[in-house]
């Protein structure tokens, strides 16, 4: 018989860099979970996306064993990358940052439809459109 | 967590709804959170209620709430930019004509720092190799070798099966007497097993000051910290030949760093049981150890993992 699922955890953390500090410590640790174990796993398989927030889902079993899958990059990661800078801004309406092509945050719904739960491209693209808003990244044609 | 100092972290979860999880999570990234912790209701939905699901076993969100989603991120106590943050959330509750709610709560990490010592207890490994948590006694049979530990905060409780790849090479291929050389200690595990199977001298190193400390400390728990001496640094400005054997359970690429010194620290014939290796790494491993003149004699592999003993010509 399957083992059953007790719980299951998403964590948005850098690739690479998982620590057993907050917020890797306090998510796993609330089901019991070996922290360190996750730590080595996850590590391991997302040294090669280094630089990018790789977000990951932990399935959690009965016996504190785990399984997990890793997502696609957030919206905003993939935007800095395209808009080639560090951050977002800290005052987004006032202070813009950079700017990025439509065509470039079209191929970003594209790639981010399936995990962004959108109904249609249209509403991916709205989405990641309001991320680059968020950030001081300012669309233009 | 610092030896038995409790730290104390300001969280802050904001709940808001699922659409702008990204732009919220965003912002806690840009303030350095170094992650966060996302609880969506929604993402139980395939699963809850199937045979898989154990209803008892914890409840999620308040399922009046269900359509938002809470993001948590957490800061240190001297953290000081709560105004800043408050601002940012106040931009995205304007963008989207939505309202969010900010909950601050302080934790300690006390209670998630150990509370998985619960569900490890003592196991075997290989023949004779049994390793038992500091907590739980143990009547060993006949010929068991037994292994304490408390793995602390830092790598290495051998229920991982990279670790325990090392652990059973150590117990196939030791005859007594070694010399050894532990990259990447963490909490010891592969040493203390090293010195109980019969290895004379064991050097220890990791760069984590913490893995250092347990390392130490599970050393003293087995009265073997004359055998084993553990030192923080990097075992790449080692130059302490010639080893018997060499232990690094790392990572590929972490691992293909160290052949160099590796195959200069070996003694002809001298053994490198190397572990934490992805399965689709492990062909260019295989040619990097052929490239520094190690032999490899043994593979062993558990789901993506892949561990290998090499011999030196």
């Amino acid at each position: 018989m399957a083992k059953k699922v007790i719980g299951k955890i998403s964590l948005q953390i850098e690739a690479g860099k998982a620590t057993p500090a907050p917020p890797v410590g306090p998510a796993l640790g609330q089901y019991s979970v070996n922290i360190m174990g996750f730590c080595k796993e996850y590590n391991a398989k997302t040294q090669n996306q280094a630089g990018f927030i790789v977000p990951v889902e932990i399935t959690v079993y009965e016996d504190r064993s785990f399984s997990f899958i890793l997502k696609s990059p957030p919206a905003s990661d993939l935007l800095k990358k395209a808009a080639n800078i560090d951050k977002g801004s800290g005052e987004p309406n006032v202070h813009k940052v950079a700017k990025v092509k439509r065509a470039k945050l079209v191929e970003i719904a594209e790639m981010k439809k399936k995990d962004l739960n959108a109904a249609d491209i249209d509403a991916a693209v709205r989405m990641v459109e309001g991320t680059a808003r968020s950030m001081g990244i300012e669309v233009v044609d | 967590m610092i030896g038995d100092s409790i730290m104390k972290w300001k969280q802050y979860s904001v709940l808001t709804a699922g659409t702008y999880v990204d732009e919220v999570a965003e912002i806690f990234h840009r303030m350095g959170s170094g992650g966060v912790i996302i609880e969506d209701p929604f993402a139980n939905d395939d699963f809850t209620g199937s045979e898989e699901w154990d209803s008892t076993a914890f409840t999620f969100l308040d399922y009046e709430k269900r359509e938002f989603v809470l993001i948590k991120a957490y800061f240190p106590m001297d953290w000081n930019q709560a105004d800043q943050l408050a601002q940012s959330i106040a931009e995205v509750e304007k963008r989207h004509h939505i309202e969010c709610e900010i909950v601050l709560d302080e934790v300690d990490d006390e209670d998630w720092a150990h509370s998985w010592k619960e569900f490890f207890h003592t196991f075997k490994v290989g023949d004779r190799l049994v390793i038992r948590p500091k907590w739980e006694r143990y009547q060993p049979q006949d010929g068991e070798v037994v292994v304490l530990i408390d793995p602390g905060m830092a790598f290495g409780t051998g229920a991982h099966a990279s670790t325990r790849f090392c652990l059973q090479f150590l117990e196939r291929y030791i005859q007594g007497g070694e010399k050894v050389l532990d990259a990447g200690c963490g909490s010891g595990i592969l040493s203390l097993a090293a010195a109980r199977l019969g290895a004379a001298d064991i050097l220890a190193l990791d760069l984590d000051p913490l893995a250092v400390e347990a390392a130490r400390e599970n050393a003293r728990d087995n009265g073997l910290e004359g055998q084993i001496k553990v030192l923080e640094g990097n075992v790449l400005d080692i130059n302490e030949q010639p080893q018997d054997i060499i232990l690094a359970n790392l990572t590929a690429d972490m691992l293909i760093n160290l052949l160099p010194v590796a195959a200069k620290n070996l003694r002809p014939q001298g053994y490198l049981f190397a572990s934490g290796i992805l399965d689709y790494r492990w062909p260019e491993v295989k040619q990097e150890l052929e490239k520094y003149g190690l032999n490899t004699i043994e593979v062993l592999t558990e789901a993506d993992w892949v561990g290998v003993a090499a011999r030196k010509k």
